[in-house]
């Protein structure tokens, strides 16, 4: 609890507050761009926290976090756009909400919706961190190549779409991830005699390539196909039957979005998912849903922030992102020379603490700057999109440039920028392979370890009674789905994934 | 369609890794060597396309439509084409002619790309002026060391 408050006294901190707001108000800017959301502005905005003090860094990127799903909720609203897909589901009820007239309606709740469940994301976080903590340190490299084989697992049986799909994009990450000078034995692989490549392949030019640049590619080729007409937005405060028929889904949304956002592949979107569906089965009069029924609004919205939390807790106690957003979050802490997992809870307490804290203030901010400011994201959506995307890529040039003053860099860009424009095209989903290309490296390093330790018995995993649990995990994993109940039941939580 | 080709892709996509990956020491089951992960990478990844590619052909033979995808867009593609080159010649030019002069002359050409025939002159006015705002914030306020270009210097 002190440790918390200190977090908290590290983010009031006016210069960290500054740059937390800074990230808020960034990324709200990005988030309300149509076909933008959180990961494609993290990545874009990511060489802007450069040069800052880690922490502050740190912050500001949960700041702009927050920022971009806020600006994302706030188009689906409005325009029935979603910035990513964690806003789809928010644009089945609040774009109707929007055409009834109760678009401030929608967009306040959701404000409040979020700030309830970023809240008890916050305390959830501080709960649960310290027991798995405990439990981590323990683990060697056999424990953590069973549980990030247990991650790629579980995303193989959530993924939406084709899994041969999503398994090619892990072996592609896992491959991207082989380039530079192996770690073991400082030899070269695939680096082409290309200085850039030594280093391997930078995490700020594959995020943005893939998730900015890209995005932003297939923007630029169906701009001409796209009407944004903005409903009108009325007033912000729900009314007192509304804030009534909103209360339990955004209590239900934030601990049912906390949980999922505790699993690999889990995080924003399927909570999002999973909230819409269980509140549209919970609810008296199930035919409102799809007619503006405020409550497909408030679960979702809970839900998508509280997963977003909940998916911090993998990654700050073992290291172990689960989705796209905290991929890209670990590979920038490994940059500012942070080694996520359970040791950094001693060794950088302040970054830990400061993470969750500013978690929190960034909702508060939200609610405090954005509401009032909603008349501006709304002119910012009624400037063409022709106009927004040239200065974007000029930004991404410029960042990615700056991360290591490298020309090289920009290439890159352009070059994972086209992959990632491909791959949406062909319908492969790039979040496996982001996450594949950041663990391949510790994935690589914990399986080799284990092997020396065990001077190449594969058995040695069995003698370990963690590793050997979390890999009987994955085998039943793997198993299960090949009885036809749960496959008909998987099915199901997957047409849930894809509603 | 889509499978087909996406499965094309890796599999040449897979094959290079292999061909490229193919001399880098697999060490022993006690000290693996550096080229276990790639290999494996390289092997998952054509094996996978290669069942694809054959999902796809069987979409094609079970008589489904083929093209499942909506009629092509040219005109996106060709903006989509057009950007790429425009920031792939900035990439090699920007050494020579520096910021200032590649970013005016990529935001003009990008806003050129998305304008109506009529807009033309906006268009460029459009690209100098954010080409400049760009300047002042990043180069002149921030200090981001964005290079000046040698062809100046000369």
């Amino acid at each position: 609890m002190e440790a918390l408050l200190g977090g908290f006294v590290a983010v009031l901190d006016p210069y960290n507050l500054f740059f937390c707001f800074t990230g808020a108000l960034v990324g709200t800017l990005i988030g309300v761009l149509p076909g933008l959301g959180p990961t494609a502005a993290i990545a874009m905005l990511l060489p802007l926290t450069m040069g800052l003090d880690p922490v502050a860094a740190v912050i500001m990127i949960a700041g702009i976090y927050y920022g971009a799903s806020y600006g994302g909720s706030t188009t689906a609203i409005l325009v029935n756009i979603p910035g990513e897909a964690q806003s789809v589901v928010t644009c089945i009820d609040g774009y109707r909400m929007a055409e009834n007239g109760r678009a401030g309606a929608a967009i306040g709740i959701s404000a409040i919706g979020s700030f309830v469940a970023g809240t008890v994301g916050a305390i959830g976080i501080g709960l649960l961190s310290m027991p798995l903590i405990e439990v981590a340190i323990a683990f060697g490299p056999p424990e953590y190549f069973a549980l990030m084989l247990l991650g790629f697992v579980v995303l193989l049986v959530l993924a939406k779409g084709s899994p041969v799909k999503s398994l090619i994009m892990i072996a592609a990450g896992l491959v991207l991830s082989a380039v530079g000078q192996d770690a073991v034995t400082g030899s070269s692989r695939y680096t082409f005699d290309l200085p850039g490549l030594i280093d391997g392949i930078g995490i700020v030019v594959v995020a943005m390539g893939i998730f900015g640049f890209g995005e932003v590619l297939t923007n630029v080729e169906q701009m001409s196909r796209r009407k944004i007409n903005a409903v009108p937005v009325g007033k912000l405060m729900p009314t007192k039957q509304e804030l009534k028929a909103s209360a339990m889904p955004i209590a239900r949304g934030s601990v049912l979005g906390f949980l999922i956002g505790l699993l690999p592949g889990g995080g924003a979107t399927l909570a999002s998912y999973v909230s819409y569906a269980l509140e549209k089965r919970l609810s008296k009069d199930p035919s409102r849903f799809g007619k503006g029924a405020i409550e497909g609004v408030a679960g979702p919205e809970a839900a998508n922030n509280a997963g977003a939390a909940g998916s911090f807790i993998p990654l700050l106690t073992l290291g172990l992102p689960g989705n796209p957003v905290t991929a890209i979050l670990l590979g920038a802490l490994v940059l500012y020379g942070f080694a996520p997992g359970p040791l950094m809870i001693q060794q950088n307490p302040e970054v830990f603490w400061g993470i969750v804290a500013s978690m929190y203030i960034g909702n508060v901010m939200l609610l405090l700057l954005n509401l009032p400011l909603i008349g501006v994201w709304v002119q910012l959506l009624r400037v063409p999109y022709r106009l927004l995307y040239a200065p974007l890529i000029l930004f991404m040039v410029i960042g990615a440039y700056s991360v290591n003053n490298n020309i090289f860099d920009v290439g890159m860009l352009l070059i994972f920028g086209v992959v990632g424009y491909f791959l949406r095209k062909l319908d492969f989903d790039p979040a496996p392979m982001i996450l594949a290309f950041v663990l391949g490296g510790p994935l690589e390093l914990n399986l080799r370890q284990s092997l020396m330790m065990s001077r190449g018995e594969w058995g040695f995993f069995f003698d370990r009674p963690i590793a050997s649990a979390i890999l009987a995990v994955c085998l039943l994993l793997v198993i299960l789905p090949l009885f036809g109940t749960v496959r008909s039941y998987l099915s199901g939580a997957r047409a849930v994934n894809e509603l | 369609m889509r499978d087909l080709l996406g499965g094309i892709v890796f599999l040449v996509f897979g094959g290079l890794v292999l061909l490229f990956g193919w001399d880098l020491p697999m060490g022993t089951a006690r000290v693996p060597g550096p080229g276990v992960m790639p290999i494996f990478g390289g092997i998952m990844i054509v094996l996978l396309s290669l069942a694809l590619i054959g999902q796809g052909l069987r979409v094609r033979a079970g008589g489904e439509p083929a093209n499942d995808a909506e009629p092509a867009n040219w005109q996106g593609i060709a903006r989509v084409a057009l950007s790429v080159v425009m920031v792939g010649l900035v990439v090699l030019l920007l050494p020579l002619f520096g910021f200032l002069a590649c970013s005016v002359a990529l935001m003009a050409g990008l806003a050129l790309l998305a304008s109506d025939p009529g807009g033309r002159l906006k268009a460029i006015v459009f690209g100098a002026l954010v080409a400049g705002t760009s300047y002042l914030l990043f180069v002149y306020a921030l200090q981001v060391p964005m290079p000046a270009g040698t062809f100046w210097s000369m």
